[in-house]
């Protein structure tokens, strides 16, 4: 067997694992928590205890807890998430599809614009390292990444949205029973500011990187050679260099995945930081564990990815593979 | 933000600095854009004899100069609640707002906390108010063509009483013993003892009528109810739409469609507003109607309410058992400043009674200011000249009045020797199992009746009672008061009643708040409503686009 194909299929097994350990302890988690579904339903009206114990008994909450976990593991080998606890006869997937897939357009622009924006701003800047283009955005990049995602977000709003110019909607209102692409322009905002938080980490590593491949001897051989420089930039010295980068940015997708929940916040952006955020404050199990499930899957696949990657565009690595 | 047995999932973002330097657009409008705001005391009292009242009371007067044009679609901004809908189960926002829109009950409050006929025509209880004969409107039909009978009323409160799946109306209506049906219009229904407010507890808005045979299946095909609005789609925490009911037997509203649509985070209801994403938001902050006044093309709808965040003492531990700690904490309270700062003034004073709409309400009540003088002196008569400390537990969930009212009360009560530890707790945790025990705490209210207000919150069986306040004289007046059928008779007794718990209860009621919705300048025809939460109350069949 190909070592790629058996390291593939040995990531995918330990992926497995992960998964389940995440299930075990997220249920542990969502128990430990006070309060339960009922309450959340109640609200107030918990205090009343005849029909909170009735609310209770309806849910099945008074079942053991590893009957409770056991049953939900075997709907998921069967293929069944189950259904929403405090929504009730609704299944998970249809609860979450429509925040799935609004995660997942932010995710895919956000990716599709910030990777290659990132690489090429990365490469240029090791390319002039040290001149004012480099300085410049050194500390552009240092500022981003220091201030919070929601500053970002409301600094975007008030600039683009309500009080310098106004181009731009500045709630991301989805509006359902329209298809997200005829109302693209509410995406605009939450990529922009998606795009500003995630992209100073992949430049910086990409800057880092690139010098260092910069300076080594092959380069030094092509340029004596009398290659073009940037042909000795692109063709040569990035190749090498993406390696690392390729960490940084799964580690940029798993979190725009499962982490963007304060800009969804700022932009009132129905998407699966939200839908966590409300499944937890209202205990509904199922969904916890099905977003949980989610995002530590995109994990596994983004860094198995990203090793892959690595993997193939640096040849010494294919062969030295075990 | 107001709050009562429904839940806001209104995670709290304080950002009011940079609120304060938002300008919205090139120029400043200092104009209040007028809201009609619905006076005082208006009366209470249930409604026993023929005189049914139609149903919406005063008609909706316009308050912008425009001629209601029919039709168009009204996209309302509102944190949704994301817990199934159980019409008789509700408990937060958009249920609420379904239960007034959607369902309807036999009885119903009007826009001034009166009780009028809904569903019913005619209630007529005998001369004991242990029975109740209640003749229903002919000619109702659901949303889906079925007309109302009996059967469907037995079965709605039935359900709601169900003691194997109790609802939420389910503890005011405890002593309903059986339902029987009279014939096809008229059900008559035996109370375990008098009761002179029992269609008071009707009105209640998630004792609704559902056809018989619901059951809680999640879909909207089985969410009937006969409102002026039917419900055609419902994605979970996201959005809700709606459709007039061309067959209403009220007034058929005069937009065609509205939709709700989720917001989480309250600054986004202001910028939605601005933007036109939203034609209506509800339940602003008095900061937030002041930027909403300042913008161009959108206006605030105020109402004033009964809604009110008050500081509760437990009267049956220490110190608050000695009656002169309970009046020297009154004393304490500065009120006209505590309304100032945490509600920017929107509101009126209170005097620790509780219930400002109730016809018993007293009209001359002479203000309790500030006393630190009397408050030291009745501190030390009680012991405690020496100083005390206690723990005050807040919700913010519960809004600015409920959490920086407690602040300004500790500054002052340093003044008196009294260490007051405010203490922030999230709702999970106030509202949990230690809930109605807390020793110091405050809380918010709805809009209620007096004694329909003691029956959840200060009788000892009360399933609300943070208090726990024995006082034997004023409970014999207010039972008596229960079944007492005259009004003006029973309005007396609970005058009386009242005089006591202003000087001896444990609720610190320093002020009532005024309730502020924003709307788009396109909209007119709103009818400010004095009952919680939002200024109109939910009452969309109202409004009309100019």
């Amino acid at each position: 067997m190909p070592p790629l194909l058996r390291l593939i299929l040995l990531r995918v097994g330990l992926g497995c694992v992960t998964l389940l350990l995440v299930s075990l302890v997220v249920f542990a988690a969502t128990q430990a928590l006070p309060g339960d579904p009922a309450r959340a339903i109640l609200g107030k009206g918990a205090a009343n205890k005849a029909v909170y114990e009735g609310l209770r008994e309806e849910l099945g909450l008074n079942r053991p807890l590893q009957e409770q976990y056991l049953s939900w593991l075997q709907g998921v080998m069967t293929g069944d998430l189950g259904d929403s606890i405090v929504n009730r006869g609704t299944s998970v997937v249809t609860l979450l599809k429509p925040w799935v897939i609004n995660s997942l357009y932010l995710l895919v622009i956000t990716s599709l614009v910030s990777i290659p924006l990132s690489i090429l701003i990365g490469a240029m800047q090791a390319y002039w390292r040290d001149r004012p283009f480099d300085h410049v955005t050194n500390v552009t990049n240092l500022v981003l990444s220091a201030l919070p995602e929601f500053v970002i977000g409301l600094v975007l709003v008030l600039l683009l949205a309500t009080s310098v110019f106004h181009v731009l909607p500045a709630v991301s209102q989805v509006i359902i029973g329209t298809p997200l692409y005829a109302q693209a322009e509410i995406l605009v905002l939450p990529v922009i500011a998606l795009c500003l938080a995630t992209m100073p980490y992949t430049c910086r590593m990409l800057r880092a990187s690139t010098i260092g491949v910069l300076d080594s001897e092959f380069v030094m051989m092509a340029g004596l050679k009398g290659l073009p420089n940037r042909l000795v930039l692109w063709r040569h010295a990035l190749p090498n260099a993406l390696g690392p980068t390729f960490q940084v940015i799964a580690l940029n997708l798993a979190w725009l995945t499962g982490g963007i929940v304060v800009i969804e916040y700022v932009f009132n952006y129905p998407g699966i930081g939200t839908a966590l955020v409300k499944a937890v404050a209202n205990r509904d199990m199922p969904v916890v564990q099905a977003l949980c499930m989610l995002i530590a899957a995109v994990y596994v696949v983004t860094n198995l990815a990203a090793d892959i990657a690595t993997i193939l565009v640096n040849p010494r690595l294919r062969t030295g593979m075990r | 933000m107001a709050r009562d047995e429904g839940q806001h999932n209104d995670q709290h973002f304080d950002l009011s600095f940079l609120e304060s330097q938002m300008t919205r657009r090139a120029t400043r409008r200092d104009v209040l854009k007028g809201a009609a705001s619905v006076g005082a005391a208006l009366s209470l009292g249930p409604l026993f004899a023929a005189c049914g009242g139609e149903e919406g009371g005063t008609a909706a007067s316009p308050t912008a100069a425009g001629t209601p044009k029919k039709g168009g679609n009204l996209r309302m901004g509102m944190s949704l609640g994301g817990t199934d809908i159980d019409p008789q189960l509700s408990t937060t926002g958009d249920v609420i707002g379904m239960n007034h829109n959607v369902f309807e009950g036999l009885t119903t409050f009007d826009p001034t906390m009166k009780v009028v006929n809904q569903l019913a025509e005619e209630i007529s209880p005998n001369d004991a108010a242990t029975e109740y004969t209640v003749r229903l409107r002919p000619d109702v039909t659901f949303h889906n063509g079925k007309s109302l009978t009996a059967e469907d009323v037995i079965f709605s409160i039935s359900r709601i009483i169900d003691p194997k799946a109790p609802k939420t109306g389910a503890s005011s209506l405890s002593h309903l013993e059986r339902l029987e049906k009279v014939d096809d219009l008229t059900v008559r229904m035996y109370l375990a003892r008098p009761d002179a407010i029992f269609p008071e507890l009707l009105a209640m808005y998630s004792n609704c009528i559902l056809p018989t045979g619901y059951t809680n299946t999640g879909k909207v095909a089985d969410l009937v109810g006969t409102g002026p609005f039917k419900l055609t789609a419902y994605t979970q925490l996201q959005q809700i739409d709606f459709a007039s009911n061309a067959e209403y037997w009220g007034q058929v509203p005069y937009i065609d469609t509205m939709s709700w649509y989720s917001v989480s985070e309250s600054n986004a209801l202001v910028d939605g507003l601005a933007d036109g994403t939203y034609d209506w938001v509800i339940g602003l902050s008095p900061t937030q109607g002041k930027i909403v006044e300042q913008s161009d093309g959108i206006s605030t709808v105020r109402s004033s309410s009964g809604t009110y965040t008050p500081f509760m003492m437990r009267a049956d531990l220490k110190p608050f058992d000695d009656v002169r700690v309970r009046q020297a904490f009154k004393l304490i309270c500065p009120r006209q400043q505590t309304l100032d700062a945490t509600l920017a003034g929107a509101g009126v004073l209170g005097n620790d009674i509780t219930a400002l709409y109730d016809p018993a309400y007293p009209k001359d009540l002479e203000q309790t200011e500030q006393d630190l003088e009397q408050a030291a002196s009745l501190l030390k008569q009680a012991g405690y000249g020496d100083g005390l400390s206690v723990e005050c537990v807040v919700c913010p969930e519960n809004g600015n009045s409920a959490v920086d009212s407690a602040v300004i009360f500790a500054e002052e009560a340093k003044k008196v020797g009294v260490t007051v530890k405010v203490n922030k707790v999230d709702v999970a945790t106030f509202y949990g199992e230690s809930w109605t025990t807390w020793p110091f705490s405050t809380d918010s209210w709805a809009t209620r009746g007096y004694i329909h207000a003691a029956r959840i919150q200060r009788f000892p069986d009360a399933v609300w009672n943070c208090e726990h306040w024995q006082n034997d004289q004023w409970e014999s007046m207010m039972r008596e008061a229960e079944t007492t059928v005259d009004e003006a008779k029973r309005n007396e007794l609970i005058a009386e009643a009242m005089k006591i718990d202003r000087e001896e209860a444990g609720y610190l009621v320093w002020s009532f708040m005024d309730l502020i919705d924003g709307k788009s300048d396109r909209i007119a025809g709103e009818v400010p409503d004095v009952f919680y939460w939002t200024a109109i109350n939910f009452g969309f069949k109202y409004l009309y686009f100019v």
